[in-house]
């Protein structure tokens, strides 16, 4: 079905050029103004089914654009409002009709079919005479990697979003059945633990069945076993595959800058042998393959299920669940100390991109863009005072209104802000500084919750328990502790924003063979001895292609 | 001549239960997901009978105004559809059941029609003429598309067809026009096969998610199955490429996708269909036949 849809979005993509060449042609226009004198700025609005709006608003009439009218006599107008893959076909239906609005979130590819085609303005001087020194602050903070993808012939062309994704993987353990089967965990205190502690962690929750439910597992994972990223490691082998030195789905260059697959190395043949050795032995569960997300989930509510594995942010999303269900339910997240015993956590360091606003070439005013920028991620960001200096947003705040709603959906941070974000809210917390002291309100927020968590831990919101575990435990805890001790082997991926040829070709076929093949490695319905094979088959199957086509752009990069 | 219930009969009547079940049972499901409280929706709990009996879930339906603009904005639809369909069909195909005789370029005419049928312009092109038209974010992009029901005309066609001669030519006689004959006998005598593509332009412009998708640039503009289709959020598939979301945005989508609240949705959602489908099934399988059937 999704490929169905991406080959609608593909064909849309492809006659593109062709309705173009009709268009065209246009210079700088005088803007739109409206009777206030505001000038108009049309925007592709991404929206949230579940914005939590407050009532009265809209993504059409909102407190940002109520505030961007304000600051710098800007009046916002939808020229479409949809989310997900409708705002993608929306995008694609715009560039291919050659009316796009005034400004829009869009992908990498569609940014190339845009600048291939004229359509976008260069923002190279605009960025650089209007952008406040916070905005550049926060793109340096990723040596320019996040400007250079949206910079194209040396044009920057788009405004990109910054994501960040870095480890360790980690894996969440019952605190409470800890405690209760008085199991051993963690006895160095470097939050990481062993494989074999992970083991026999896993064998006596299910053996011993703390709940008394009679349905306990070990282990259990969803088919897709392993993720390319911190992000999406949730219920996934990841963290597993990490401590043997094992990188699954993600491109990686050997010390003669050679680029190769992290799903098809020896190591990765080691952990699929550790966890076929699991599965044998019952504690990965005996159903790996077909127990859809839905049951696995289904098994950590009820608590079927002591050992989730999962980035740092999924007690805010997962675990919060089973908090609900089970107040006594304590998730306590750890990395994995790699196999090898060095002692050290291996951990994959993905800095990206998220999104690229752009502006139509003939706006008016390109610079509004930046003007909204510093608005948005400066001004409001680093207010001390949102109650007083922005009462509407410090609502939204308060009601968690979805971030899409912002005139463009993308997020500005610095790099790994994360973690010293958490270390702030935590310190908080626990009374070190002061939380109205706090820069950022988001922080403040965060920590309030941990406080309120900490001062009384047995009564309090699940969803303060969440903040909690992710803040404090995962990110405080583990990520920035292991960073501090020095015992974190971090790698690099290849990272590149566009699609390429070879891998819009075949990249969904390799994908499936890498991952039935797995599943049937796992389960010991192929035997490891065929690992090569199934290598080769994913080499010949257009894997080798893939392969060559990255080395190239590797190449040119350098 | 009364068949023994032999084994003939048993395994046609457990093939047919089973058919039946089949279509029953995931219904059901959505009905008792509907009624259940979200925990034990949570918890994969529900099977064919609700746990933890609540109303809940359609009292927050109640309130989601956004449900009910949209609601209104197909049953408008289906109304407006409807009459223009039926109108369309009924006068496109009383002219083409005729003979060569008495209309002379009908060949050329109904090769005009299967050429339409068969082949359409596809989505960037149909986009393009609705955009020009200037019917974006209008209702009357989600009616005038669809105003030709190309295959509902051939079915009534045939059905006229299949009226005696006779019937035709004594009113001729007694004086009557073209518009009398169908008007006062073909369209009364046609009732089963106009209730059968009546049932078919209501089914279909309900259920139509896409072109809202496609033509709806805001959600306030939504058609019901439009709406809920941008509700649904395939959470499995979500996991995997959630790298770069924060936890906020992933937090957001799994609220969006309480299956509770959206099995609520779709049960409200069928109703109206439910409630029609009585009253025209006795026609509906009726009409297809005799349409089928000619002289």
């Amino acid at each position: 079905m999704k490929n169905l849809k991406n080959k609608v979005l593909l064909s849309i993509l492809a006659l593109a050029p062709f309705i173009l060449s009709a268009c065209g042609g246009e210079q700088t226009e005088e803007a739109a103004t409206n009777a206030d004198g505001d000038i108009i700025m049309t925007v592709g609005q991404q929206t949230a089914p579940n914005s939590k709006l407050p009532e009265g608003d809209s993504f059409s009439d909102n407190a940002y654009r109520r505030l961007v009218k304000e600051k710098l006599g800007i009046e916002l107008e939808s020229a479409f409002e949809a989310n997900g893959e409708d705002y993608d076909r929306q995008v694609s239906l715009a560039i291919a009709s050659g009316d796009i609005p005034d400004m829009m979130v869009v992908s990498r590819d569609d940014l190339q079919e845009l600048v291939d085609n004229d359509l976008v303005a260069d923002l190279t001087e605009v960025y650089e005479e209007f952008a406040s020194d916070q905005i550049k602050e926060i793109y340096g903070s990723y040596d320019g990697t996040t400007l250079d993808a949206a910079t194209i012939d040396d044009q920057l062309m788009a405004i990109p979003g910054t994501t960040n994704d870095f480890g360790p993987n980690m894996v969440w353990i019952r605190q409470d059945w800890v405690d209760q089967l008085d199991i051993k965990l963690d006895e160095d205190g470097n939050h990481a633990i062993t494989l074999d502690e992970l083991e026999s962690t896993a064998k006596a929750f299910q053996e011993r069945d703390p709940e008394g439910n009679g349905r306990t597992q070990g282990l259990a994972i969803a088919n897709w076993l392993t993720s390319g990223d911190h992000g999406s490691s949730g219920y996934t082998a990841t963290a597993i595959t990490n401590s043997f030195g094992a990188y699954p789905k993600v491109y990686l260059q050997d010390d003669n800058n050679e680029v190769y697959y992290g799903s098809n190395t020896e190591e990765m043949k080691e952990s699929l042998t550790y966890l076929n050795k699991l599965f044998k032995e019952g504690i990965l569960d005996s159903q790996f393959g077909t127990r859809t997300y839905d049951d696995i989930n289904a098994m950590m509510v009820n608590g079927e299920l002591g050992i989730v594995p999962g980035p740092w942010h999924i007690s805010d999303w997962g675990l919060v669940q089973a908090k609900t269900a089970n107040p006594d339910a304590e998730f306590v997240p750890y990395a994995i100390e790699n196999e090898n015993g060095d002692g050290k956590v291996n951990a994959v360091n993905k800095s990206a991109t998220g999104g690229f606003v752009v502006i139509r070439k003939g706006f008016e005013k390109p610079e509004a863009l930046i003007e909204m920028l510093n608005v948005v991620f400066d001004d409001v960001a680093n207010s001390k005072d949102m109650e007083n200096e922005y009462p509407e947003l410090y609502e939204y705040a308060q009601l968690a209104v979805d971030g899409s709603v912002k005139p463009f959906n993308i997020e500005l941070f610095p790099n790994e802000s994360e973690i010293f974000d958490a270390k702030e809210a935590t310190q908080a917390a626990k009374g070190e500084i002061s939380i109205e002291e706090i820069s950022k309100f988001v922080i403040q927020n965060n920590a309030r919750k941990i406080k309120d968590y900490l001062d009384n831990p047995s009564d309090s919101d699940p969803s303060d328990w969440a903040v909690h575990a992710s803040r404090t435990l995962a990110v405080n805890d583990v990520m920035g502790s292991t960073r501090e001790a020095n015992i974190l082997n971090e790698i690099k991926p290849i990272v590149i924003f566009q699609t390429l040829d070879s891998q819009q070709r075949s990249g969904a076929q390799v994908g499936k063979l890498e991952e039935e093949m797995f599943i049937k490695f796992v389960t010991g319905e192929e035997s490891l001895n065929n690992f090569d094979k199934y290598v080769s088959d994913w080499n010949s199957q257009g894997g080798t292609v893939i392969l060559d086509e990255m080395q190239e752009v590797v190449d040119e990069r350098e | 001549m009364k068949e023994k219930f032999g084994i003939r009969q048993f395994t046609i009547y457990t093939i047919v239960i089973l058919l039946t079940l089949s279509c029953l049972i995931p219904m059901l499901n959505v009905v008792s997901l509907s009624l259940s409280s979200s925990a034990a929706v949570a918890g994969n709990k529900v099977g064919l009978w609700p746990v933890d009996l609540t109303m809940a879930a359609y009292e927050r339906i109640v309130n989601d105004t956004q449900f009910w603009r949209s609601f209104g904005i197909s049953v408008f639809r289906v109304f407006a559809s409807l009459i223009l369909n039926l109108f369309m069909i009924v006068t496109l195909a009383y002219p083409l059941s005729k003979s060569k005789r008495f209309f002379h370029a009908r060949g050329l005419f109904m090769s005009i029609i299967l050429f339409a049928m068969l082949f359409n312009g596809g989505m960037i092109p149909t986009y393009l003429i609705i955009k020009n038209l200037g019917m974006i974010n209008s209702i009357w992009s989600l009616i005038l598309p669809g105003a030709v029901p190309i295959g509902s005309v051939i079915l009534v066609m045939n059905f006229f067809r299949g009226v005696p001669k006779s019937l035709e030519e004594s009113a001729w006689l007694d004086g009557a026009n073209p518009w009398n004959i169908l008007t006062k006998i073909y369209i009364p005598i046609s009732l089963p096969s106009l209730a059968t593509v009546s049932l078919f332009s209501i089914v279909g412009s309900w259920n139509d998610f896409m072109s809202g998708l496609i033509y709806m640039t805001k959600i306030e503009n939504y058609p019901l199955m439009t709406y809920i289709q941008s509700l649904s959020v395939n959470i499995a598939e979500t996991l995997q490429n959630s790298s770069g979301m924060s936890s906020e945005q992933l937090q957001s989508l799994l609220a969006v996708s309480d299956s509770n609240l959206n099995a609520a949705k779709i049960v409200v959602a069928i109703v109206p269909l439910l409630l029609i489908y009585p009253f025209l099934q006795k026609y509906f399988v009726h009409g297809i036949v005799v349409g089928a059937v000619k002289e």
